[in-house]
């Protein structure tokens, strides 16, 4: 009976347009390598929190981990390094005031306040319900998509670098800049890091989302250092002011979907 | 690009379509099965260097997938692409109104269609398919037979013979 099963599975699967597979190994690769950069750092930092030497630094596992002036681990991989902010620097915080949970909604609003001049479109979120908004941002020269999302328990957020990422300690908390050439959708990511506890990460795409057939070219409609401006807008969070989440309610009361 | 990468990345193109397609299965979503492939993926690589003790990598990237989609389920509470709305089974002696078997795999729980896919799709046996859940043999069979009567059902014929 598993044949019939299997080859009625498969049948059905041929008429199924399949995707092709893109990009998905070389991210996997890179997603790993941050995993694994992550894995070794925690390792690193229970190691020197356990031995009360966090100011000292200290030798973990061949690598040195730098002291008190912001902390510095190289990695072994591929000469990666992950730069964590110094603690002196004043974190991302929120402004005071009444808050409700955000929603896409919110997110795609607050950009629309953020973004550059230019005619927005294309608004969206994930089909998952996650903390993520989609926007087109034509500056003149066709429509671009830019990405949002919040995480709240840094699950998707590897704190590190990826190969070939610009890291850089700004005044407002860890920033990681990761560009990926092969990646329509992840052409630049920036990824900042607030006191609140998130991680907010804009992904500026040189393609449109997924129309059913293709994802369309686009250009990229944000430099670094604008998306970064975004990402370190304080008032992204798990919560948001009240009144911005009711504003977007209202003004986006239905987004479309992305997978 | 190291040998434990290069051996990763050939583990990867092997295995990357086959994943994608029993991840597919499990969640109806092209783009959804590609991210859970690449997250699977990702979380074996730093593994890969641990693995050469494993006599079957497949099964563990396997099992890997399958945590991955119901963490994905739990976590997010992520809901689904509706394919096809699932009509009253009297309407199924029209055959343009068939359900598909893949529209009807969606109606079962994921825990469930993960076993149905696990062991019919894949061919996996009973006792692999517990290990890779996690849970006894004697609920995989009593699951399986529950789902695939659910199926049965919902598709208004015997799939099996």
């Amino acid at each position: 009976m598993e044949d019939s099963f299997h080859a009625r599975l498969a049948r059905e699967l041929d008429d199924q347009p399949e995707p092709p597979l893109g990009d998905l190994i070389t991210g996997a690769l890179r997603q790993g390598k941050r995993l694994r950069l992550v894995r070794r750092v925690k390792i690193a930092a229970s190691t020197v929190a356990v031995a009360g030497l966090v100011t000292a630094g200290v030798i973990v596992g061949g690598q040195a981990l730098a002291g008190s002036t912001g902390h510095v681990l190289p990695a072994a991989s591929g000469g990666t390094n992950l730069t964590i902010a110094p603690t002196s620097e004043p974190p991302i915080e929120q402004p005071a005031g009444p808050k409700s949970p955000a929603t896409p909604a919110a997110i795609v609003y607050r950009l629309t306040q953020l973004l550059p001049a230019g005619t927005t479109s294309g608004y969206g979120r994930a089909s998952d319900g996650e903390l993520f908004g989609q926007i087109y941002l034509d500056r003149g020269h066709g429509p671009g998509m830019v990405r949002l999302t919040i995480s709240a328990d840094g699950q998707d957020y590897q704190g590190g670098c990826a190969p070939t990422p610009k890291c850089t300690t700004p005044r407002n908390g860890t920033v990681t800049v990761t560009r990926i050439p092969d990646n329509c959708i992840q052409s630049l990511l920036v990824s900042v890091a607030h006191a609140n506890g998130v991680v907010v990460e804009v992904l500026v795409s040189t393609c449109l989302a997924w129309n059913g057939k293709t994802n369309p070219p686009g250009p990229e409609a944000l430099t670094e250092q604008e998306a970064e401006q975004i990402a370190a807008d304080p008032s992204w969070g798990t919560s948001m002011s009240s009144s911005l989440v009711a504003t977007a309610a209202r003004d986006f009361p239905h987004l479309a979907t992305f997978s | 690009m190291t040998t434990r990468d290069e051996e990763f990345v050939e583990f990867a193109r092997t295995h990357a379509a086959s994943l994608r397609r029993t991840a597919y299965l499990m969640c109806r979503d092209w783009h959804l099965a590609q991210d859970l492939v690449q997250t699977t993926l990702a979380k074996l690589y730093p593994a890969w260097s641990r693995l050469d003790w494993l006599e079957n990598p497949t099964a563990y990237a396997r099992k890997v997938l399958l945590r991955t989609f119901l963490d994905h389920k739990r976590r997010r509470g992520a809901h689904e692409v509706v394919v096809e709305a699932v009509p009253d089974t009297a309407q199924y002696s029209h055959p343009e109104l068939r359900l598909t078997l893949l529209a009807a795999l969606g109606e079962l729980a994921p825990r469930d269609r993960a076993i149905v896919v696990l062991r019919y799709w894949e061919d996996l046996s009973i006792e692999a398919v517990a290990e890779l859940v996690g849970v006894s043999i004697s609920v995989v069979k009593t699951q399986s037979m529950r789902s695939l009567s659910k199926l049965r059902e919902l598709l208004g014929e015997d799939l099996f013979t």
